[in-house]
């Protein structure tokens, strides 16, 4: 309770300081808070929420979903079957060093700049860190665990999803909170270009005609969902790992 | 290696004298031999070959002032810098320079960067004055601005030059801006897409304009020149705390200019020779493209038609007030 506290309160202080602090502040990069907050209303509540919010999360959730799934899929085929091992690995670490953000302008080329071209970029700017992480989980399930498997005859579809999938989903959720940031980027980065529509696109053109404030409302909003997206994904993590959660407290506690 | 000795030696003079002066802050403080560095934000385009001639010639040596050019993102990017000292100069179109100016970044204009000849609106062949050009596909059935209404236009960036200018064309020809589809697309993205139809008409910048025609689009209108109409349009401008430090150094930057622009207009060949190598640009695709021209001076009714044009389409609520010192010198 009282870390909690702590948590909360540091932003808490931090903004009540940058209210008092900008009050008077005459510089046009650096509105006083009261005028940003102002805007903020105004802006994203909820003039443009669904035109602008909803659609900026949309492609996110749609992205991260995509990257998601296939990133768990690929990750479970190329840690099974040897063959695709070898001949993918290479070519991950390849693809996963280029910078995402740097691939937009060839997926325009591509596929056009419409809702595709963005779910694209976010979906294979995400995959990789998922990928990477199921990979690594199920390389780290142990033998006696698969041997009890045998003795007990569980079949392939079994193994997977009874033994495999749970084993490894510690360190898959480890890569899709990655991944979720990385998406989040993304979909910041891929705004940029296209129509202007998208809390990002918004953020953009505000910081672009010298909007500082609808700029500076533009950042706290990504901000806070970035928060919110964090805390739901925890609250997933906790539900779904509870058995994981809870071993890891009585090995401690032992 | 036989220059580094004078050069040394006068880095610890200035060092020196730094040292003693005291009171004078850092940024006016001149180098050992009476020059004062100026560091200048270019965009990397055509129009870039005055200030290249003005460093090649010698005319800010004469001036003593020394200019050191880097290359800026964009222009309000390079506002920024100039507002907070990062930069003395930068360029910009005169539409962003009012959109900081409405905001109430505190800028001033030093000299002219581009523009347009006087009476360059009534020539009979725009696209040889006006380096911004509006394409669309040769069949395109997009005879008039007012088409676009509905359809996908590409610009570079949103409430910028391009956007503002073509949204006059539409107005003036009865259409709604409003209903354009703005797109934002670098200028390479945008070619591609309108020779690949996925958007309507795309609004480009020399050299891509010329390129554009190269490849069998056609150009419907030269949205520059019928939104200015003549004057200074590109601007070197500095923060209003820049002037105060540095006001002799931008005296001498103006004369600089002003004589180098008199020069490019007068040996235009030489000119687009440097303009091709800035923008790395065959030089017969800069030849068949718009002939730049450098205005001398900057008039502040060139830069209130702008703001009333601004204010007129809705990209400003009001026209910005322009203070009387807007323009440095003057």
């Amino acid at each position: 309770m009282r870390n909690w506290l702590i948590g909360a309160g540091a932003p808490v202080l931090l903004l009540v300081a940058w209210w008092f602090l900008s009050e008077s502040s005459l510089d046009p990069f650096f509105p006083p808070l009261r005028t940003i907050v102002g805007r903020f209303q105004e802006l994203w509540l909820f003039e443009h929420f669904q035109s602008d919010v909803l659609l900026s999360l949309g492609n996110l959730f749609l992205g991260f979903a995509i990257a998601a799934f296939a990133g768990i899929a690929i990750g479970f085929v190329t840690a099974l079957v040897p063959p695709v091992r070898w001949m993918v690995d290479p070519l991950i670490h390849f693809l996963r060093g280029i910078p995402p953000v740097a691939l937009v302008p060839i997926f325009i080329s591509l596929i056009g700049f419409g809702t595709q071209m963005r779910v694209t970029s976010i979906a294979l700017a995400a995959l990789f860190p998922t990928m990477i992480a199921t990979v690594d989980g199920i390389r780290g399930v142990g033998n006696d665990l698969m041997d009890v498997a045998r003795v007990y005859r569980l079949t392939r579809r079994e193994r997977v999803l009874n033994i495999l999938l749970p084993a490894a989903a510690p360190q898959i959720f480890s890569g899709l909170q990655v991944s979720l940031q990385v998406a989040f980027i993304v979909m910041i980065a891929s705004e940029m270009l296209g129509s202007s529509q998208g809390i990002g696109a918004m953020t953009l053109l505000a910081q672009q005609s010298f909007m500082t404030a609808d700029m500076w409302a533009g950042i706290l909003l990504l901000g806070v969902i970035g928060f919110l997206v964090n805390v739901l994904f925890s609250l997933l993590r906790r539900k779904v790992l509870s058995w994981y959660i809870g071993s890891r407290r009585m090995a401690r506690a032992a | 290696m036989r220059r580094s000795f004078p050069l040394a030696l006068a880095a610890v003079l200035s060092m020196a004298l730094a040292a003693c002066g005291g009171g004078s802050g850092p940024a006016s403080t001149p180098a050992a031999d009476g020059t004062t560095t100026l560091k200048v934000g270019t965009i990397g385009i055509g129009s870039d070959a005055a200030i290249q001639l003005a460093i090649n010639k010698g005319y800010f040596k004469e001036q003593g002032i020394n200019v050191e050019t880097s290359v800026i993102a964009n222009p309000p990017a390079g506002i920024a810098a100039a507002q907070s000292g990062q930069i003395d100069l930068t360029y910009t179109p005169s539409i962003p320079l009012l959109n900081a100016l409405s905001q109430n970044v505190p800028l001033k204009i030093i000299a002219a960067a581009d523009g347009y000849k006087d009476g360059a609106g009534k020539s009979t062949d725009l696209n040889r004055v006006d380096d911004t050009g509006l394409l669309v596909q040769k069949a395109s059935s997009i005879s008039r601005p007012k088409d676009l209404e509905g359809k996908s236009v590409s610009v570079p960036a949103r409430k910028a030059q391009l956007e503002v200018t073509v949204s006059k064309l539409v107005k003036d020809d009865g259409g709604d801006p409003a209903k354009v589809n703005w797109m934002v697309l670098d200028p390479s993205s945008a070619l591609q897409s309108l020779n690949s139809g996925r958007v309507d008409a795309a609004s480009l910048v020399a050299p891509f304009t010329s390129k554009a025609m190269s490849e069998g689009n056609r150009l419907l209108a030269s949205p520059g020149v019928e939104f200015f109409e003549q004057g200074a349009i590109g601007l070197w401008v500095s923060g209003a705390n820049t002037v105060k430090s540095k006001e002799k150094a931008l005296q001498g930057f103006k004369a600089a200019i002003q004589k180098a622009n008199a020069y490019a207009n007068a040996h235009i060949e030489e000119a687009q020779q440097l303009s091709a190598e800035i923008t790395k640009t065959p030089l017969d695709v800069v030849k068949s493209g718009a002939v730049n021209y450098w205005p001398e001076d900057v008039r502040t009714e060139d830069i209130e038609r702008a703001n009333e044009n601004l204010a007129d389409l809705g990209f400003l609520s009001a026209p910005v007030k322009l203070p009387g010192d807007l323009v440095f010198g003057k």
